[in-house]
């Protein structure tokens, strides 16, 4: 009897959790693929349009500069924001002078909102008074000044600069696994020779695979969502070289083109869901061929 | 990692200069903006990397007013506040459950902790109708509940470490005493997992108070809105103030600073159990 009940406790204790993820997760994905066989714009009826939607999808040049952005912003996050945080984590690892200001210095950013962040950046690329534009003309670098945000060759990379420097996040992550690290380990290889450069190479970087496979799920993930920036700085401009999918996706839905809105939106969970599984694929694959 | 006092030259030189950048790029913004938020508008223009002539501490109260930071902060508060909670009782009582559940359980919460790599900017359309068919469109309880979904994966994820954590001998014996599965959670539970719970609320707050998107979707009357989508109207609002409109961006993010100062174990502690359990 007291079985029977302590089974309808668990039951009951879930059940908030289970309404929640079905409300919120599963029902919006199955959503997003009904819709996206269908026209619509949210006053007049749904119209099955077949594989319209998707059709549009291989025509739309704003969605395959807003992909490669998107993805592009993805490979600035694995290929240089995580390396950048590995190395400082590194450094900070190994307690220099005033270690733990800097760790904190570096996290600072983190919790200032991306929105308030783009806000601050968009003063410092400004073409009048900006403060990148003065840095350079004080280092007498004149001729290289210019608005940063409107010029088509430096939007996106501007973008993109604005954030990869914020390598805080990822950093503590790493310090928290490089701190479970025997330090035995350096010590006999000390003993042994190794300079600090050959340690982190051939000790830390090694052990850091779990580390950084969760740090590159999360990089991606993370990019997947970007939004404020673009939508504060550029509004994907110019001539959409800056747009993002969550931004397109955005203005779709608020030109009432919820179909195709969500078509995109399903690419986009698609994108997520095919990263999540080759970085696991990539890295299980790793562990077994390194170990 | 101890025993490596001695440390050569170069290593030096090349710590030190990598940190020396960083510190550079993320304090570099910081100060310009705060100074540039002490100038008039005047000097900003003419001279942007100049401590002020004239220290211009009435931009604050200027800019307060006009962007009426505190409308846009009771807002914040609020919404963030009671999605933490509610976020918080629901996690809790389900990781709680699953603790207590069999192998059907363990699959559930698998399946409910995938939904943290969900891009949940995907489902702009759907969020949009849920709020609107619930008749919450265009209410605080709007970012409330959206909030609480967008967070619970995560918090699931954390609260559930905790839960793990706490000693089967003390589960047992508070069983022995005949202590019922909801007196056992509320009165020995809860309270074991008190400093952990602390963590998880910091990270819930934090994606609350910083969300944009389903603030700006959600919400249009001025008097629900939050710091995000307030800040995102600071354009229009200063119009060419721009030394105004820095000192509005500084106090919006004054909170944040000063509660990464009180809680930074927190956030630091929450980051690394995060990291190693995912």
């Amino acid at each position: 009897m007291r079985s029977f009940r302590h089974k309808t406790s668990i039951l009951l204790f879930l059940l908030p959790a289970v309404v929640i993820f079905i409300v919120y997760y599963l029902y919006p994905v199955g959503f997003l693929v009904y819709t996206s066989f269908m026209k619509w714009d949210s006053i007049t009826p749904m119209e099955y349009v077949g594989w319209a939607n998707y059709r549009r999808l291989a025509e739309d040049g704003v969605f395959h500069l807003a992909l490669r952005n998107t993805l592009l912003w993805g490979l600035a996050g694995v290929f240089l924001h995580i390396p950048m945080a590995m190395l400082v984590a590194m450094i900070l690892s190994r307690k220099i002078a005033g270690w733990k200001w800097f760790r904190s210095i570096f996290f600072m950013p983190n919790l200032i909102s991306t929105l308030a962040l783009a806000m601050l950046w968009q003063f410092i690329y400004n073409g009048e008074f900006g403060l990148l534009n003065e840095v350079l003309r004080l280092v007498g670098l004149e001729s290289w000044q210019r608005n940063w945000l409107g010029n088509l060759d430096t939007a996106f990379p501007a973008l993109i600069a604005h954030w990869i420097f914020y390598i805080g996040y990822y950093m503590v992550i790493f310090m928290a696994h490089i701190s479970t690290i025997d330090p035995s380990l350096y010590e006999s290889s000390q003993i042994d020779g190794a300079g600090i450069f050959q340690q982190e190479r051939h000790i830390t970087l090694p052990l850091m695979k779990p580390a950084v496979a969760v740090a590159v799920l999360l990089v991606l993930t993370d990019t997947l969502k970007n939004f404020e920036a673009p939508f504060l700085l550029t509004n994907g401009g110019p001539a959409n070289q800056t747009m993002v999918m969550s931004l397109h996706i955005y203005n779709r839905m608020v030109s009432y083109q919820y179909g195709y809105a969500d078509t995109l939106a399903l690419m986009l969970v698609a994108i997520g869901a095919f990263m999540v599984i080759a970085v696991r694929m990539l890295f299980r694959e790793k562990e077994e061929r390194g170990g | 990692m101890t025993g490596l006092r001695r440390q050569p030259l170069s290593w030096k030189l090349f710590a030190y200069g990598v940190i020396a950048f960083f510190f550079v790029v993320t304090i570099v913004p910081l100060l310009w903006i705060i100074i540039g938020s002490l100038k008039t508008n005047n000097e900003l223009m003419r001279s942007p990397f100049t401590l002020p002539e004239q220290w211009m501490f009435s931009n604050y109260k200027k800019a307060y007013l006009v962007a009426q930071l505190d409308q846009l902060f009771v807002n914040s508060v609020i919404v963030s506040s009671l999605s933490v909670l509610l976020c918080l009782l629901i996690a809790s009582m389900a990781a709680y459950a699953v603790s207590q559940g069999g192998r059907l359980a363990q699959f559930v919460y698998t399946v409910m902790i995938s939904g943290i790599f969900l891009p949940v900017n995907s489902l702009m359309v759907p969020y949009f109708l849920i709020s609107a068919n619930l008749g919450l469109l265009n209410t605080r309880w709007a970012l409330i509940t959206t909030y609480t979904a967008v967070g619970f994966p995560l918090s699931l994820l954390l609260v559930y470490g905790f839960v793990r954590a706490v000693p089967k001998e003390i589960l047992e014996s508070a069983h022995i005493d005949g202590a019922g599965f909801v007196y056992t959670y509320g009165r020995i539970i809860l309270p074991l997992i008190r400093s952990g719970l602390a963590t998880v609320a910091v990270f819930q707050f934090l994606l609350c108070w910083n969300e944009f998107l389903y603030a700006l979707l959600l919400t249009s009357d001025h008097e629900i809105r939050t710091l995000q989508v307030g800040i995102s109207l600071f354009k229009s609002q200063f119009n060419a103030d721009f030394a105004a409109m820095f000192a509005a961006i500084v106090m919006s993010i004054i909170p944040m600073a000063v509660l990464f100062v009180l809680l930074q174990r927190h956030v630091i502690q929450g980051l690394t159990q995060g990291a190693v359990k995912g």
